[in-house]
């Protein structure tokens, strides 16, 4: 009796939590960490075309996709439907942004250390499985497709969640909605046409720069790029939430006046946030948070070495909370 | 506090100061809870000042454009605001002359640590003071009697701002260059410059 109670258990609970768990561990032989793996493969392997929205919780933009593979090379164009003419054109790790003059983009490609961030971020997403719970959440219909509903839910109040909604035809993201915990939807991103495996013409490709407009060049990945010279870097959070590890560190040193930026990055996986250190002998600036959508900024002074006052900056899609955590806990390692 | 100090004071709101006058007021301001507390005041005068009588006015090219290289530059950021101070007509006066460099800070903005609700009070908090016909010291007087609440004390200036901002740039651009999938931090990026 006892033992076929604890047999029907897992039965009783299924049917309590209603379609939650209806689809238990795999849908159509996969398991949700299977679904997102798959989601970024379909991304870098397929041929698409199609119309997407982004809002960032302040502001929604409207985008073109564009994506071929020609000879094991992506060719990617992303441009802006709405607003001046932005756009940004990938062929495999070479990038190039056409943009409006005064774009801070342009200031900042330049600045872009490519070394030392390699991918750290592409770890397989069944590693995510100690943060985040994942579960199927039924099916539904998104651009017109077919769409499975996965959720991705933090373990921890550390972190926010996804919604996501997967083609179940090709794998490509239709749809996602990161999420706080109140479940108060941060970013919305949405395909509203797409087109999978259909021809595309490869001139779309080719670069075109409008009147007025310029281009920024912009190399991806682990190219090399010697770190600063004798760089080590010191400083560190020793304070993390649980599941996030360092992806890289770089210290940079600006050309014009020789003050060295230090930035860590950090990653769970999913989420990343980014610690940034500067010297800052004559701030008035103390602590300050700053939202923009999903991104918080929580700045905190700090005495670094030689009794030297230090700015650190915490940015990321995490909670307020953490990233003010995070920056009360950066130190400097004297030896 | 003296008069000096005042003075002292309303020069690094207009962004006038000179380097030994604002390492001066910082380590009095930091030491001083009444010139501590007027320095947050005349920080919230602006901050209200740019968000009433500027608050509709687009964001101008400059301040978007060669944001880390302003940074970069250090003091040099603040030689560039004063001079923008200045450049003002003359009929601005110093508050609304500091105002006047704040409304750039304003474009960068990127939300305050402030609810919706806050961020209209503080609009309406300000929509009854006309920055040119108050004097600095009445001014200072209306909003220490308007119950200033905690989380608009501490305004932040124009370059703590762009410095934040900048950072936000640099946090999504490294995201979209090195996390995966690749799509959605791209589309931040275009997103934020965009602004």
């Amino acid at each position: 009796m006892k033992l076929a109670l604890y047999r029907a258990l897992p039965m009783v609970l299924a049917i309590a939590l209603g379609s939650a768990t209806a689809y238990a561990e795999e849908f159509r032989g996969r398991t949700p960490g299977e679904w997102l793996d798959g989601m970024n493969v379909a991304f870098a392997e397929l041929d698409y075309d199609g119309v997407f929205s982004y809002y960032t919780g302040i502001e929604l933009s409207t985008l073109r996709v564009t994506h071929v593979v020609q000879d094991g090379v992506q060719r990617e164009r992303l441009v802006h439907l709405n607003g001046e003419p932005r756009e940004i054109i990938r062929h495999g790790d070479e990038v190039a942004c056409i943009l409006q003059p005064g774009d801070s983009m342009l200031e900042l490609a330049s600045s872009i250390p490519s070394g030392p961030f390699a991918r750290a971020f592409t770890r397989s997403f069944d590693e995510i499985g100690d943060v985040y719970t994942m579960a199927f959440h039924g099916l539904d219909r998104v651009a017109n497709r077919e769409a499975v509903r996965l959720a991705v839910m933090p373990q921890d109040g550390d972190r926010y969640g996804y919604r996501l909604w997967i083609d179940t035809a090709t794998g490509l993201l239709l749809r996602s909605e990161l999420v706080d915990g109140n479940s108060a939807r941060l970013e919305i991103f949405q395909f509203a046409t797409l087109d999978v495996g259909g021809p595309i013409d490869v001139a779309v490709f080719d670069l075109r720069v409008g009147e007025g407009s310029v281009i920024s060049h912009l190399t991806l990945g682990p190219h090399a790029q010697p770190r600063l010279e004798g760089g080590e870097m010191r400083w560190e959070a020793t304070w993390l939430p649980a599941g996030f590890a360092m992806a890289s560190w770089d210290i940079r040193r600006t050309p014009s006046n020789l003050k060295s930026i230090n930035t860590l990055m950090y990653s769970d996986g999913l989420a990343a946030f980014s610690v940034f250190i500067e010297a800052m002998p004559l701030a008035g600036a103390g602590e300050m948070v700053s939202r923009y959508g999903a991104t918080v900024a929580v700045t905190n002074l700090i005495m670094g070495p030689d009794d030297e006052r230090h700015l650190v900056t915490v940015v990321g899609e995490v909670p307020t909370e953490t990233a003010r955590r995070v920056a009360l806990s950066v130190r400097y390692a004297s030896r | 506090m003296s008069d000096k100090l005042k003075e002292f004071l309303s020069a690094a709101m207009d962004d006038e100061a000179d380097e030994f006058e604002l390492r001066r007021l910082l380590d009095e301001v930091s030491e001083d809870q009444s010139l501590h507390a007027v320095w947050q005041r005349y920080h919230l005068v602006r901050g209200v000042l740019q968000q009433g009588r500027f608050g509709s006015r687009a964001a101008p090219a400059h301040s978007i454009d060669s944001l880390w290289r302003r940074i970069d530059a250090g003091e040099g950021l603040d030689e560039q605001v004063a001079a923008e101070v200045r450049s003002a007509p003359s009929w601005v006066g110093r508050m609304a002359g500091a105002a006047v460099a704040a409304t750039v800070a304003l474009a960068i903005v990127l939300g305050f640590n402030l609810s919706e609700q806050d961020a209209l009070e503080g609009g309406n908090l300000l929509a009854d003071i006309q920055p040119s016909t108050l004097d600095q010291r009445t001014l200072g007087a209306d909003v220490q009697n308007a119950a200033v609440r905690p989380a608009l004390d501490e305004f932040p200036s124009r370059v703590d701002m762009q410095r934040m901002r900048a950072y936000m740039l640099h946090h999504a651009q490294h995201t979209s260059m090195y996390h995966q999938p690749g799509i959605v931090p791209f589309v931040k990026v275009a997103a934020f410059q965009s602004r």
